[in-house]
């Protein structure tokens, strides 16, 4: 059954293709070509998006499941509210939110694990952070008592002109919406800073803050009512001699707190009498020199300091 | 005659003068133990609540072999009562706290201090009030302090109030 093809099939006479069919192969071909080259970079920005989607999921399943930086609150009298919602018996504030108390509210915030804050009526207070490093409110208006136990520098309360800066401490905090208020400390220390002015308030003691001038010059609560006045006088109502003349005469071994102090707010021409007045009263350690007080030495105020504390 | 008499007047001087630098305790609030930690500083000591006072050993070369007790005796609803305080060291070498070790509470507390430094002693007598500890009473001695100083100080105390 072989048979053999026909005669006149074999003899077909041999024809030019067309050229327009070489461009379609060539077409045909270079797409081919572009195909197999491009697989693989599908293949990739395939697998790209398969692994962002994987992190971003991941991403929002831990943002999900972290707990967010939050305060407990806790309603001692009245209806608290945070942003606009009252407070049950008890609530949470998150960073931002702020937590207002009226005239017959009273609230109290667990901040985190290192101690508390309480809220007097009629206050206003904003959550700013709650991070293992800085635990932070901001005093809008109002007064709270803080008490915290934690180390140094952990616990943050802003005012419009101060930061209470805790340093192992228990204070109340009052301050006006312009930052006008006062600081008093019941245990510890309190660093009040603003804008590069500084001042170190301990147990028994108070500092007022004023709104552009930050914090005063700290006294302690008994000195005479004469010194305070002169001290408020110094402070914002253009530190005239007279106030350094009466804070001068009426300090006793504690008041050297406010001298202490006064050392680097005074002019550099008063300086000596403001030495003089605390060598009268509490004579420096003998690595203590004049000279580098008068030079406002950090480290010899330091050391006078510590030492001037053993009289406070 | 005199002029023996001078000379034993100087030597009890210089004596006294001497017994000035010798080993002794200083008390103070307790703001005095913690201060504020410098800004640059990575101090994370401070003291801890129901603190009473600070105590600073003075002239005492050898710190390491240095001992500091205290007890407190007071008078709490009518009852006389008598605790151990607990001496706290600060990490300041020769400062310590006296923590207090009974409920806060209206009552008149007298701490009695016994410390040594060597064969040298020392030793103080605290008075704590409603408000805490009261600079203006505390007594330095220049031995331990004993039951008698103790008792005798908290009736003193008990009189004035």
């Amino acid at each position: 059954m072989n048979s053999r093809p026909p005669k006149e099939r074999l003899e077909l006479p041999l024809v030019k293709a067309p050229d327009s069919i070489w461009t379609s192969i060539e077409a045909a071909l270079d797409a081919q070509i572009q195909s197999t080259a491009a697989r693989p970079r599908q293949f990739w920005a395939w697998g790209l998006g398969a692994a962002a989607l994987i992190v971003i999921g991941v991403f929002v399943w831990r943002a999900a499941n972290t707990p967010k930086p939050e305060w407990n609150v806790v309603r001692v009298d009245g209806q608290p509210s945070i942003g606009s919602r009252p407070i049950g018996d008890a609530a949470k504030i998150a960073a931002g939110e702020r937590l207002r108390t009226d005239a017959s509210s009273r609230a109290r915030i667990a901040v985190s694990d290192i101690g508390t804050v309480e809220v007097s009526p009629n206050t206003q207070i904003q959550m700013v952070a709650a991070r293992p490093s800085e635990q932070r409110l901001k005093l809008i208006s109002g007064e709270i008592a803080a008490s915290v136990s934690a180390p140094p520098r952990l616990f943050f309360v802003d005012t419009p002109a101060s930061t209470a800066v805790d340093l192992g401490c228990a204070y109340t905090m009052k301050a006006d919406g312009e930052g006008n208020g006062i600081l008093r400390v019941t245990l510890g220390w309190v660093s009040l800073e603003w804008e590069g002015r500084e001042s170190l308030v301990p147990a028994g003691a108070s500092c007022r803050t004023r709104k552009k001038v930050g914090p005063g010059t700290p006294f302690f609560e008994d000195a005479s009512q004469l010194l305070k006045d002169a001290v408020a006088g110094f402070d914002f109502n253009g530190a005239s001699d007279a106030d350094l003349e009466t804070v001068l005469a009426e300090a006793r071994v504690r008041d050297t707190l406010t001298l202490w102090h006064l050392l680097s707010r005074v002019a550099p021409a008063d300086r000596p009498r403001v030495y003089r007045r605390i060598a009268e009263i509490a004579p420096p350690p003998a690595t203590v020199s004049r000279d580098k007080i008068l030079q406002l030495d950090r480290a010899a105020l330091k050391l006078w300091r510590e030492e001037l504390a053993w009289k406070w | 005659m005199e002029m023996v008499s001078r000379c034993v007047l100087l030597a009890g001087i210089a004596a006294a003068t001497a017994a000035g630098a010798d080993f002794s305790l200083t008390i103070a609030s307790p703001i005095a133990a913690s201060g504020p930690a410098p800004q640059d500083s990575k101090i994370k000591m401070k003291v801890s609540k129901g603190a009473l006072f600070a105590i600073r050993m003075e002239e005492c070369p050898a710190l390491n072999k240095a001992e500091l007790t205290g007890v407190a005796e007071g008078i709490a609803d009518g009852a006389y009562v008598s605790v151990p305080v607990i001496i706290s060291s600060t990490g300041t070498p020769g400062v310590y706290v006296a923590i207090q070790t009974w409920n806060p509470g209206p009552g008149m507390w007298v701490v009695g201090l016994s410390a040594s430094c060597g064969n040298a002693k020392a030793g103080a007598l605290v008075s704590i009030g409603p408000q805490g500890f009261q600079r203006e009473s505390t007594k330095l001695l220049p031995r331990p302090a004993t039951k008698a100083d103790i008792d005798a100080e908290l009736k003193l105390l008990q009189s004035a109030n």
